[in-house]
């Protein structure tokens, strides 16, 4: 037995040695691919935020140092306030609402067996629809003159300033909902078609129901997915602020006036030293909220 | 099972280190990037200090030719134009066939007669007495309308007849070397084209040109499109198609002019009746003026210059940078160019200018001059300033080895204003922004806040010193003992009326108090939006109180609103084409756009912005009803052309030298129809010009009509008083503007109650204001 050990402990060892020296290959290939990406990073996005940082503890147009007081401006700012708190808002309405929302249509699509594609399609077609058609659409739709009114006044109902009321909030969700809504279901298919059929079979043969098999096997086997679709869709969630802005201008209805909003017309004032210290919270924020993503990834793990 | 985590996590280490050193790399490569950037810069900053430097002091240094900058530049010099007698005005200036620039003038009155100018070599001017000008009964009493010299060596005029009821052309042609004339019988000028109010029009030839077979062409006022081709033989030869109001001149057999889509040069054979070639030439919106050389190279002139095109070439080249002196100024037109051999191609060029002057400049190739100015300073606007545009002329002209460049961000296409302060506000945080900032539209407070302006005290105080400047302007512009803006010209809401109307314009509340009083509409109907526009930009002091909007101001001042839109009648849209928008223009230039003529419609007031004298005429003629008065209201004037000094210029002292030289009284006294000049010298010129034979005439859709005189002496001096009482700004801030007229509109229409237009206004404007 020993001798057998002894004769297989030097071919272990250099096994292990090339497979020690394939991983770094594989390790350099890697960087080699992320090169550019990382230069392009570091130039347009990592160098600026340092400046950024500098800016928020110094005077607009010069160098001065000023320490907090940008922070304690912003702070104490209360467009500043009702951004964050409008950006949360949004944040916390949106993103649990589209999951769940594009969890249950991949049930759905996954379930299915007859047309698919035409399914997968339809809800990937408003990702395809430019910004400035959207627009179009959501005036012509929710205008104080527009089809929705029109419908409303024929039903004997009272006619909503959609865009001038707290209905433009429940707009901007609809509107983002309905744009990454198939992005986030196929994102969840994925997961599911990673899933073998063979533990469902199991669970069949144990007896196990359709909610008992979605509680014990789909849900945890989609938690690793649940992590790349949040962090998906938390950074979507930015971007809806080009139909906001295409909508109602620099300034909107005080329920949809988001971080965005206020970034834009802080640079038109020149007010770069808030921007910097708000953009340096800002980034703090999301840091935070990745991490809480991460962890919550981890322990699902 | 331990070994193996420990070889992991020795692996995962020397990973993360490896991670952390190439991240390390890259940053010191990055950032060495720019470094090396600068140090290129450095050196080509160096060299370029090195050549001024070497200019300036001969060191004895051997220097290094590609130093050296390229010399030699066409320089430009007025010619001075004779001086002229009474009543007598210039009509044309050519180039005779001895190459003599020559001058043609019309006296008018009891010695009526035509003259004839010839410059001579040592740049006098001779007069004569044209024979052919002054032959017979036909020219008699006739104010010519143009002149020219055909290509068969003959003179020919062209003359507009105003009597018995007809506008009629007619063209006469030298004959005897110029001592008499012969009346020409063209069939097409007897063909009477339309019957207007019992006036029978005939075609009008505004311009001709004559080819050395003897054809005329001819530009008929009427069809400002096309070219007419004409013999006396035979009737029409030929018709083209040219682009609108386009010059143009003949060769021995072609005529040269822009294309009818104007994006080339034409050289069209009547002949052949088609065009023989076509050179693309992107720049035909402005007026062009061509001459042509014996062997075939065609010289264009415009806006933006001087430009050669070789004979059967396809290629311009620029010979003379228009932006470099007269020829981009918007006071000037071109109007004729002519060429002069020699070892350097000379010019002549003739302008007329916005009095319907004339004036002659002469190009010379100077060798000594550098190509391109040495310096640079660089002047941003939003729109395009036409008294910066003339003054970067003027100064270009004074400061050969200064190059002003002007950057207009908007064009006539329109956008996103706040896209475009971006873009500047990227610029100026990264230092690199123009040296003299034009701030209309621009967020100055922020500037100023931020230090982007430096303060032009020292600019501004020896002129308002000297009293060159307005003080009733100025001193606004002071603040906490710094000046770092000022406007170049301003305008006036003056308002005209019954002496009880204008007097209820201090506020809204009186003006309802006066509306409830009479009766009677307080001005002409318009839209809601250009009368919330106004009345926002006239009483916006009432309705702000510490930085915040006052809810109870601004209600009081919906419900006035309200009434005054029900009292004139305001309605949706604009049925009144004046009011259109210009996409060129900024927002104040769409404040005010009623007219006096709207008096006549018994309406108690009227408001107009007045930019000039001209601006007064109407409203001295309504004034003539000796009930009717005038009035600033509140003593307030809308600044326009304020400009500012960037901390960060490069070339304060050039910049500094610029901005005092624009409230000169050479750039103020031109009239660019974009407000008064806030120059005293230059406002007292203009309230003493007199303009006898000037008179303008304007009408309505409803039929109302109203015909004006130049105002009389008294009453331009009575005016001076009312331009010399304003003191307040109106400072239009957009943004806030736009908030309240957006919400205020559908308030004025009926559409929403008054608690839901205070709420959304008082949101969104405390938000901008708390931003």
């Amino acid at each position: 037995m020993f001798g057998n050990i002894k004769k297989k402990s030097p071919s272990f060892g250099k096994s292990k040695k090339k497979n020690s020296l394939n991983q770094k290959k594989e390790a350099g290939k890697a960087w080699l691919f992320l090169l550019p990406s990382l230069c392009g990073v570091t130039i347009f996005v990592f160098l600026p935020f340092i400046d950024v940082i500098r800016r928020s503890f110094c005077e607009a147009m010069s160098s001065q140092f000023v320490g907090l007081d940008n922070y304690k401006l912003v702070m104490n700012n209360t467009a500043f306030r009702l951004a964050v708190r409008n950006t949360l808002r949004f944040l916390a309405t949106c993103i649990p609402i589209l999951l769940i929302l594009s969890l249950v249509l991949s049930l759905l699509l996954y379930k299915q067996k007859k047309h698919t594609g035409f399914f997968k399609t339809s809800f990937l077609l408003p990702m395809a629809i430019p910004v400035a058609s959207v627009v179009l659409l959501w005036r012509v739709l929710f205008h104080k003159n527009g089809l929705l009114n029109v419908l409303f006044v024929h039903m004997g109902k009272a006619e909503i300033d959609f865009m001038n009321t707290d209905k433009a909030f429940i707009i901007l969700i609809f509107s983002y909902i309905w744009k990454n809504n198939g992005y986030d279901m196929i994102l969840w298919l994925t997961g599911l078609n990673g899933i073998p059929g063979v533990l469902y079979e199991a669970a069949s043969v144990d007896g196990a129901g359709y909610w008992d098999k979605f509680r014990y096997i789909t849900l945890p086997r989609l938690l690793p997915s649940l992590y790349v679709i949040s962090i998906l869709s938390f950074v979507n969630s930015f971007k809806v602020f080009r139909e906001a802005y295409l909508i109602s201008g620099d300034y909107p209805q005080e329920s949809i006036y988001m971080l965005q909003h206020l970034f834009n017309n802080w640079f038109v004032s020149l007010d770069i030293q808030k921007m910097s210290a708000a953009a340096v919270m800002c980034v703090l924020l999301f840091i935070i909220i990745i991490l809480l993503f991460m962890k919550l990834d981890k322990d699902g793990e | 099972m331990l070994n193996i985590k420990r070889i992991r996590n020795l692996e995962e280490y020397k990973l993360r280190r490896k991670i952390t050193a190439l991240f390390v790399i890259l940053l010191i490569v990055i950032t060495s990037l720019p470094g090396c950037s600068k140090k290129g810069k450095d050196q080509e900053a160096g060299q370029l200090n090195s050549t001024v430097n070497d200019g300036q002091t001969d060191n004895g240094k051997i220097k290094d030719k590609s130093e050296e900058p390229t010399m030699g530049r066409y320089m430009e010099e007025e010619v001075a134009l004779p001086e002229l007698s009474s009543n007598e005005r210039i009509i044309k200036i050519l180039e005779n066939a001895d190459k003599q620039m020559e001058i043609y003038t019309l006296k008018s009155g009891d010695e009526f007669g035509y003259f004839c100018y010839q410059l001579q070599e040592d740049m006098t001017w001779k007069r004569n007495t044209p024979g052919w000008l002054n032959d017979g009964e036909a020219v008699k009493n006739k104010s010519a309308e143009d002149i020219c010299l055909g290509m068969d060596g003959n003179y020919y005029a062209s003359f507009i007849d105003y009597s018995d009821n007809n506008v009629k052309s007619y063209i006469i042609k030298s004959e005897d070397s110029g001592k008499t004339a012969g009346l020409l019988k063209i069939p097409y000028l007897e063909k009477e084209t339309q019957i207007l109010e019992n006036y029978h029009y005939y075609p009008s030839i505004e311009k001709m040109r004559v080819l050395k077979d003897g054809s005329l062409v001819l530009y008929d006022r009427w069809e400002t499109g096309s070219l007419h081709v004409y013999s006396e033989k035979e009737d029409q030869l030929d018709k083209l198609s040219i682009g609108d109001e386009q010059n143009f001149i003949t060769s021995d057999e072609d005529i040269i002019t822009v294309n009818e889509d104007g994006t080339g040069v034409i050289f069209y054979d009547p002949a052949l009746g088609k065009a023989e070639r076509t050179i693309d030439f992107n720049n035909t919106e402005s007026a062009n003026a061509y001459a042509l050389k014996e062997d075939g190279t065609l010289i264009l002139g415009n806006s933006g210059g001087i430009h050669r095109l070789p004979n059967n070439g396809t290629l311009w080249e620029t010979v003379v940078d228009g932006s470099l002196n007269s020829m981009s100024m918007p006071s000037l037109q071109f109007n004729g160019l002519f060429v002069r051999e020699g070892e350097q191609e000379e010019y002549y060029a003739v302008y007329t200018n916005n009095d319907s002057g004339y004036e002659l400049m002469h190009y010379v190739f100077n060798e000594k001059v550098a190509s391109v100015p040495e310096k640079e300073i660089t002047v941003y606007s939003l729109k395009e300033n036409k008294t910066i545009r003339q003054a970067i002329s003027l100064y270009q002209a004074e400061n050969s080895d200064t190059k002003v460049n002007y950057v207009v961000a908007m064009g006539d296409e329109g956008g996103n204003v706040s896209d475009y302060i971006r873009a500047l506000n990227t610029e100026l945080l990264a230092g690199n922004g123009a040296d003299v900032l034009v701030l209309d539209g621009l967020p100055v407070d922020s500037y100023i806040e931020k230090g982007v302006l430096s303060d032009i005290t020292d600019i501004m105080n020896p002129l308002e010193q000297s009293g060159e400047v307005l003080s009733n302007i100025s001193d606004y512009y002071h603040k906490d003992g710094k000046v770092y803006e000022m406007p170049l010209r301003f305008s006036i809401p003056v308002i005209a009326g019954k002496t009880e109307a204008i007097k209820a314009a201090v506020n809204t509340d009186s003006i309802v108090k006066y509306i409830k009083q009479t009766n009677i509409p307080y001005s002409e109907s318009t839209t809601y939006q250009a009368l919330l526009q106004d009345y926002s930009a006239l009483y916006s002091r009432e309705l702000f109180q510490n930085g915040e909007l006052n809810e109870e101001s601004f209600t009081l001042f919906l419900r006035n609103m309200k009434i005054i839109a029900e009292n004139i009648k305001a309605s949706e849209n604009d049925e009144n084409s004046i009011n259109e928008s210009i996409p060129s223009q900024l927002f104040f230039d769409k404040l005010f756009l009623g007219n006096v003529v709207s008096l006549q419609k018994k309406v108690a007031t009227s408001t107009e912005q007045v930019k000039n004298i001209m601006g007064t005429m109407l409203l001295f003629e309504v004034l003539k009803d000796k009930d009717i008065g005038y009035q600033s209201i509140n003593q307030m004037y809308i600044p326009s052309g304020a400009v500012g000094l960037n901390s960060k210029s490069g070339e304060t002292d050039i910049a500094k030298k610029f901005i005092g030289f624009l409230f000169g009284e050479k750039v103020q006294d031109t009239n660019l129809y974009d407000g008064f000049p806030v120059n005293a010298g230059s406002m007292k010129k203009w309230i003493a010009e007199d303009n006898a034979d000037f008179n303008v005439t304007i009408g309505d859709a409803e039929g109302y009509k109203l015909s004006a005189e130049w105002p009389k002496k008294e009453e331009r001096e009575a005016f001076l008083t009312t331009v010399m009482e304003v003191k307040i700004p109106i400072e239009t801030n957009q943004i806030l503007l736009n908030m309240i007229v957006e919400e205020a509109v559908p308030f004025l229409k009926g559409e929403t109650d008054e608690s839901q237009v205070v709420a959304a206004v008082k949101t969104k404007v405390n938000t901008y204001l708390a931003e």
